[in-house]
């Protein structure tokens, strides 16, 4: 950082337009990504669809996990 | 099963899928006798005394108690709405029916909560699916406390409620009372059933036919939204995936349509769960469509509520002030900047609340849904 008051304006405002490129280009795969993996949840969505019913076993489930931390402790 | 494995042909598929759909069409035709039956079984049960039979519920909280309760517990807010337009089809003043229906807003959030602490052994999942679940609670939570005290205050819903059914039921010759097939159908079914009733005794026999119009509301409830969920799981992913990154006004109208080609607002809201848990959808893109479910639900009971006799005008006036509250709640909410993302702080910190400590998970869902409710209705009947 220190070198940065030896840098031309013109070179520091190349570097900022530089840097600004970089970080647009990150966002944009931040979010192509972002959305891929959405994408990929919603192809999963009948499997989604089948476990979104209330059941016993679920909450069976949970109570068990209490009573095994609660053992633990 | 892998499409070698399944030899069944197209034309197999679609019979299948016809039968599926004559099947929907039939038990929608059930549900409506269903609430017909109720409403008919309500005025012969009540005979003019159907004010002083909820007279316990006449204090506005009572009537949430009971909405949220009994939905809690028969897991199905269409199915709860149903039964209250029925009961008014059969005399239940309106106002009592209010607060009734804004406990079954509430009472329907229990279950994709529930579905939730299935994600319990992850932590950071866990964190996300809890807050996906319960930002659709603190909603409704927060609808609560903006319009019982306005609704008790002025009458905004029941009046708005009373203007739209007006529309439907008006002096002209377009009005629903001019020709309404739906009735003219159902009406053999309600009829027979109401004579019958009545030749058991006012009492039993009307007692009876409620009975029996709650289990068949039940029943094709239950059965609608399991064959729509097979026939319309397509349609519902072509739909939520046209509705990616494209705002929330078209989130909340995807959250509509699914939870309308569902008819569950329960199936809606637990889908976004799972979604929310893996990480690839923020609580904030999931938010919209949770509102929007709010709005599809009200469907059924506004199709049940156009077919009813007796007190129908006040059967539809219900159904709609359903509708006008989910709808002014997603307005009133999402549309203050304030008030917007509260239901998403609340639910935020929740999550992170109960995947450090699993126990404040299930005292959470036992303090809302059940204790809160009846301590709230001991307090509430002393004063």
């Amino acid at each position: 950082m220190s070198k940065l008051d030896k840098l031309s304006n013109k070179r520091l405002a190349k570097l900022i337009a530089e840097t600004q490129q970089s970080l647009n280009e990150l966002k944009q795969e931040v979010e192509r990504r972002e959305k891929q993996q959405q994408e990929y949840e919603l192809a999963e969505l009948d499997h989604h669809m089948e476990n979104a019913e209330l059941s016993l076993a679920t909450i069976r489930d949970f109570i068990n996990y209490l009573l095994e931390k609660s053992k633990k402790v | 099963m892998s499409v070698l494995n399944n030899p069944t042909h197209p034309a197999q598929n679609n019979t299948q899928q016809y039968i599926q759909w004559a099947m929907v069409a039939l038990l929608v035709y059930l549900l409506i006798c269903a609430v017909g039956m109720i409403g008919g079984g309500f005025k012969i049960a009540a005979g003019g005394k159907a004010k002083e039979l909820f007279a316990f519920a006449s204090n506005p909280f009572a009537g949430l108690v009971v909405g949220t309760v009994a939905t809690a517990l028969i897991q199905s807010s269409s199915t709860v709405t149903s039964i209250i337009v029925g009961l008014v089809a059969g005399g239940l003043p309106v106002s009592i029916a209010v607060p009734m229906i804004m406990g079954a807003n509430i009472g329907t959030s229990i279950t994709n909560t529930i579905v939730s602490l299935g994600h319990v052994r992850a932590k950071e999942e866990f964190k996300r699916a809890f807050s996906a679940a319960t930002v659709h609670d603190f909603f409704n939570l927060l609808s609560v406390v903006i319009f019982l005290p306005l609704e008790i205050a002025f009458g905004i819903l029941e009046r708005m409620g009373l203007w739209l059914s007006q529309l439907f039921y008006g002096a002209g010759d377009a009005s629903i009372k001019s020709f309404n097939f739906v009735k003219a159908a159902t009406k053999p079914i309600v009829g027979t059933s109401k004579d019958l009733a009545k030749s058991m005794g006012d009492q039993l026999g009307g007692t009876l036919l409620i009975v029996v119009g709650v289990v068949f509301i039940f029943i094709a409830i239950t059965l609608i939204g399991r064959l729509l969920k097979t026939l319309m799981v397509g349609k519902a992913k072509d739909i939520m995936h046209t509705a990616i990154g494209r705002g929330p006004v078209s989130g909340i109208a995807s959250g509509t349509l699914v939870t309308v080609l569902v008819q569950s607002s329960s199936t809606t809201t637990s889908l976004m769960v799972p979604l929310a848990g893996s990480g690839s959808f923020k609580l904030r893109d999931i938010y919209p469509f949770t509102l929007g479910a709010n709005i599809g639900t009200c469907v059924t009971a506004v199709l049940a509520a156009t077919a009813v006799t007796g007190n129908a005008q006040a059967a539809l006036q219900i159904a709609f002030i359903h509708l006008v509250y989910n709808v002014l709640g997603v307005v009133i909410i999402y549309g203050v900047p304030f008030l917007r993302f509260m239901p998403v702080k609340a639910a935020e910190k929740l999550g992170e609340v109960a995947s450090n400590n699993k126990m404040a998970a299930l005292g959470y869902i036992l303090c809302v849904f059940f204790v809160a409710p009846i301590i709230g209705l001991g307090i509430s009947s002393l004063i």
